[in-house]
C-alpha cells in the first residue's frame, strides 16, 4: 500500500462513515434557535452629531461614529466565542490595528475580534471577554502603544459605537474616552510627546456600509469613513481605499481638499487637519524665535522628501500621512512621512539646512507587524504597509504596458528568453493570470522543455520574473506530500526572512539516490545566497547553504539546468 | 493554478468541496445552500468531532451545532478562500467546549458495531479504527483535515495553531502508522 493509496482508502472510509444525525435535525435545531436570533434588535437609521474634544497635547477632534441597533458578532480570524450572549453595543476602533469589541448587559466585553492582522498582533496575549468596557479599553491602548502602534503626538484613531439608543451610545463613548485619557495621563507622566487623536463622525450604520466592510474586511466605521470620503469626491475609488490606514485615509481626504467637516460633525470649528498645521505653524514660529534664525518650511520638508526619492512615479502617487516638527540633539526637524505605491515612507530632515538624517540600524529590519522597513538610499526609511492598495503594485518600475499589464506574447517572450530558447521548442505552453493577496498579480507561464516542465510566475506590470518552478518530467509527484509554497515557507521561515525582501526566487524538484522526494528553494537576500533542500515529505531540511553572493557558492552543482 | 504540482500530475486535483459563496447565500437566508454544505462536508465534520471527542453522541451534537453556527453566523463571515478553516475552525471551538462541559475525561470509545457496519469494505474498518484509536489526538485531526476534507497543510497550521513544520511531519508519521497498521492486518 503506498502513501497515497492508503489516504485514499481512508478518504473513502470517512466519507462513509455516516452520523444519524440528519439535516432536518439541524434545520429544526436552527428553528428552535430563531426565537434568540430573532431578539437581536435591527439598525434603525438615525443621525445625531457627537462630538468633543479630548484634552491632548495635541489638539485634534473626536471621531465617534454612531450608528444604531445591536446585534450578536463575531468575526472570522478571531476565535468563537464559548456561548452566544446578547450584544447591545457593537464598538469598533481602528488605529492601523482595527479591533471590534461586543458588549452586553453591565457594560461587559462578550466578545473581542481583530479585523486585520494589525489587530490580531494586538489582541495576541489579550483575554478581555467578560472584563468590563472601561477595563478592556484601557488594557488595548496602553498594549497597541507597547506595540509600538501609537507613537509620538497626532495618533488619530476611529471610534465607532453603535447602539439602538443614543443617550446609551453617548454613555459608552465616554467611557471610550475615558479609557483613552486614563492611558495618556499614565504614559505622559513619563512620555509626554504621545497623544492620541480620537475623532467623532455621525454616519448611519447603513447595510451598504456593512457589505462594504464585510467585503473588505474592515470595521464598519472605517467603511463609512471611505464611502463619505467617496460620496464627497466620486472620482477616488472606494475599493483602492479600503486598504489605506485611518491615518493615510484622512491624509487623503485633505489632499483632495475635502473638508473633514463635510465627513464629520464638529462642535469645533476646524478640522483635525488645520489644527495640525495650526500646530505645526505655531511650532515652526516658536523654533524660529528660540533659534534666532529662519527654518524651511513643512511644504519645503515635504518638497525635500519626494527629491530625495529621484522617482517621479513615487512622488506623483504621494500621500502625506505626517509632517511634524520634533528636536533632536537641540537641532529642530522635521518628521516627514508619506504613503505611496503601498510603501510608507518615512524621513527626518534638519528644519535648519534640509539634510536627511541617516537612519540607524541595519540596512532591513522587520517593524511591527512583521512588516520590512528598508533604508532608503539618501536617507529615510520605506515600509511596506500591511495592506497595500489592490490597485497599485509594490514595484517602482513604470508599467510596461497599458490596461493589464503584460500581454500573454511578452509573457511568453520573457519566459523563454530566460532559457534562450524559442517558442517552437516548448511544448504544453500555458498562460494564465493570477491574483494573489500576498503575492499580487501574477502571470504564469508553463511549458515543457526537454522532459522538463518549467514555471515562470511574471510581475503583472512590469514582467520581472518573480520566480522560477522546474520539475524534470520523470520526477514522481505522487510522492510529494509538501507543494511549492510550503517549501518556500519552510526556507523562507529557516532563513528568517519575509517573502518581500528576497529576490528572484528558483523552486525545483527531485529525487535523491534514497529515493526520498525533494524540493529546492534559491533565493538571494541583500548580499548573501541561501539554499535549502526539503524533503518533499515531511517537510523537513535536508540541507542548507548560505553564501555572499558572487562566490562560487551560489548554488550547488545539483542545481544546473541541463 | 497556484499549485504547481497540481497542474502537472495527472490524477485531478484535491477537490475543494464546498463553494464559498454558499455561505453567502445561507447568510442571506437560503437554507437550499446550507442544504448543500450539509451534504458536502457532514461527514468530514462527524468525523472531525469524533476524532477530538471520541463519543458518538458528543460528536452528533457537534455536527449540528457546528450548522447552527454557521446558519447564525454566515453574515459575519469574510470571503478569504478559506471556508473551511472558519468551519472547522468553528467545529473545533465547538468540540473543546464540549470536553470541558464533561470535565472528566471520556474513556476511551471503541467504534461501536453499529456505527461502523456500514463500512462495507474490510480494510476501510481497519484504516478507521487505527485513526480513531492509535493516533495522538492533533495526529488524527491532521489526518482527517487533509484527507478527508482536503484541508492544505498551510490551512491545517492556522486552524490548529502549529508550525507548518509541525503539521508536515506529524501528518507524514501518521500516515506512515496507518500504512503500516493497515499492512499488518492484512497480511
Amino acid at each position: 500500500m503506498t502513501t497515497k493509496q492508503c489516504q485514499h482508502q481512508l478518504a473513502i472510509a470517512l466519507a462513509e462513515w455516516r452520523p444519524s444525525t440528519s439535516f432536518e435535525d439541524v434545520a429544526h435545531a436552527i428553528q428552535e434557535n430563531r426565537d434568540i436570533v430573532s431578539s437581536i434588535p435591527t439598525f434603525p437609521q438615525r443621525h445625531r452629531p457627537v462630538s468633543r474634544w479630548l484634552p491632548l497635547v495635541a489638539a485634534a477632534c473626536v471621531i465617534a461614529i454612531i450608528g444604531v441597533g445591536s446585534l450578536l458578532f463575531w468575526r472570522q480570524g478571531g476565535s468563537v466565542p464559548p456561548v452566544v450572549d446578547h450584544v447591545d453595543t457593537l464598538v469598533d476602533i481602528d488605529v492601523n490595528p482595527g479591533i471590534e469589541i461586543s458588549v452586553g448587559a453591565s457594560d461587559q466585553v462578550v466578545a473581542v475580534e481583530a479585523v486585520n492582522a494589525d489587530g490580531r498582533q494586538v489582541l495576541e496575549d489579550l483575554a478581555l471577554q467578560q472584563q468590563p468596557l472601561s477595563d478592556a479599553v484601557e488594557v488595548l491602548f496602553r498594549e497597541m502603544i507597547e506595540q509600538g502602534y501609537i507613537v509620538g503626538e497626532n495618533n488619530p484613531v476611529l471610534v465607532t459605537v453603535e447602539n439602538a439608543d443614543p443617550s446609551e451610545a453617548d454613555r459608552i463613548h465616554g467611557i471610550i474616552n475615558d479609557g483613552v485619557d486614563t492611558v495618556l495621563s499614565e504614559r505622559n507622566e513619563s512620555e509626554k510627546s504621545l497623544s492620541i487623536s480620537v475623532t467623532n463622525q455621525t454616519v448611519e450604520a447603513f447595510d451598504a456600509v456593512k457589505q462594504f466592510a464585510h467585503k473588505h474586511g474592515i470595521s464598519n466605521g472605517k467603511a463609512a469613513f471611505i464611502l463619505s470620503i467617496v460620496e464627497q469626491q466620486p472620482t477616488l475609488e472606494a475599493d483602492a481605499l479600503a486598504d489605506y490606514t485611518f491615518a493615510a485615509l484622512a491624509a487623503i481626504a485633505q489632499h483632495q481638499e475635502i473638508p473633514l467637516s463635510e465627513l464629520v460633525d464638529y462642535d469645533a470649528e476646524d478640522g483635525l487637519w488645520d489644527l495640525i498645521v495650526d500646530d505645526l505653524v505655531n511650532e515652526v514660529q516658536q523654533a524660529e524665535a528660540t533659534l534666532g534664525t529662519s527654518l524651511l518650511t513643512p511644504e519645503k520638508a515635504k518638497h525635500l522628501a519626494l527629491e530625495g526619492l529621484h522617482n517621479d512615479w513615487i512622488a506623483e502617487n504621494a500621500l502625506f500621512v505626517r509632517v511634524e516638527l520634533e528636536w533632536k540633539a537641540d537641532v529642530p526637524m522635521y518628521r516627514v512621512e508619506f504613503v505611496s505605491l503601498g510603501y510608507l515612507y518615512e524621513y527626518a530632515i534638519s528644519a535648519v539646512d534640509g539634510t536627511f538624517e541617516n537612519p540607524n540600524s541595519s540596512t532591513t529590519t522587520t517593524g511591527q507587524s512583521g512588516t520590512i522597513r528598508s533604508t532608503l538610499q539618501g536617507g529615510g526609511t520605506r515600509t511596506d504597509i500591511d495592506t497595500p492598495p489592490t490597485k497599485t503594485t509594490t514595484t517602482t518600475t513604470a508599467p510596461t504596458a497599458e490596461g493589464d499589464g503584460i500581454s500573454d506574447e511578452q509573457a511568453k517572450a520573457i519566459a523563454f528568453s530566460r532559457l534562450d530558447i524559442e517558442e517552437q521548442e516548448a511544448s504544453d505552453i500555458v498562460v494564465s493570470r493570477d491574483r494573489h493577496s500576498r503575492y499580487g498579480d501574477i502571470v504564469w507561464v508553463r511549458f515543457s522543455y526537454r522532459e522538463t516542465v518549467y514555471a515562470y510566475h511574471l510581475n503583472k506590470s512590469s514582467g520581472d520574473v518573480l520566480r522560477t518552478f522546474c520539475l524534470s518530467e520523470d520526477t514522481p509527484v505522487e510522492e510529494f506530500n509538501i507543494d511549492e509554497w510550503d517549501a518556500l515557507e519552510i526556507a523562507l521561515t529557516q532563513a528568517g526572512v519575509q517573502m518581500d525582501e528576497c529576490g528572484e526566487q528558483t523552486i525545483m524538484f527531485g529525487v535523491d539516490k534514497n529515493q526520498i522526494p525533494y524540493i529546492e528553494v534559491i533565493f538571494a537576500v541583500r548580499s548573501c545566497s541561501y539554499y535549502y533542500r526539503i524533503n518533499g515529505r515531511d517537510g523537513s531540511i535536508i540541507t542548507t547553504t548560505t553564501a555572499p553572493l558572487g562566490s562560487n557558492h551560489d548554488a550547488p552543482p545539483s542545481l544546473i539546468v541541463k | 493554478m497556484w499549485i504547481f504540482l497540481q497542474t502537472i500530475i495527472d490524477a485531478p486535483p484535491v477537490k475543494r468541496p464546498i463553494d464559498e459563496g454558499w455561505i453567502k447565500q445561507i447568510a442571506d437566508g437560503d437554507m437550499c445552500a446550507l442544504h448543500q454544505l450539509y451534504d458536502a462536508i457532514y461527514t468530514n465534520v462527524y468525523a472531525f468531532a469524533y476524532s477530538l471527542l471520541r463519543n458518538q453522541q458528543d460528536a452528533e451534537d457537534v455536527l449540528q451545532e457546528t450548522f447552527v453556527r454557521i446558519h447564525a453566523h454566515a453574515k459575519t463571515y469574510r470571503p478569504q478562500g478559506k471556508p473551511l478553516a472558519w468551519i472547522f475552525t468553528i467545529a473545533r471551538h465547538l468540540a473543546q467546549d464540549k470536553c470541558r462541559e464533561r470535565a472528566h475525561i471520556q474513556p476511551l470509545e471503541v467504534l461501536p458495531p453499529d456505527d461502523t457496519h456500514q463500512l462495507e469494505h474490510a480494510e476501510h474498518r481497519i484504516l478507521l479504527h487505527a485513526l480513531l484509536n492509535d493516533l495522538s489526538e492533533e495526529d488524527r485531526q491532521i489526518v482527517i483535515l487533509h484527507t478527508a476534507v482536503g484541508m492544505k497543510h498551510r490551512e491545517i497550521a492556522e486552524v490548529m495553531n502549529l508550525p507548518l513544520n509541525t503539521v508536515l511531519s506529524r501528518h507524514y508519521r501518521a500516515i506512515k502508522k496507518l500504512r503500516s497498521i493497515a499492512e499488518e492486518e492484512y497480511k
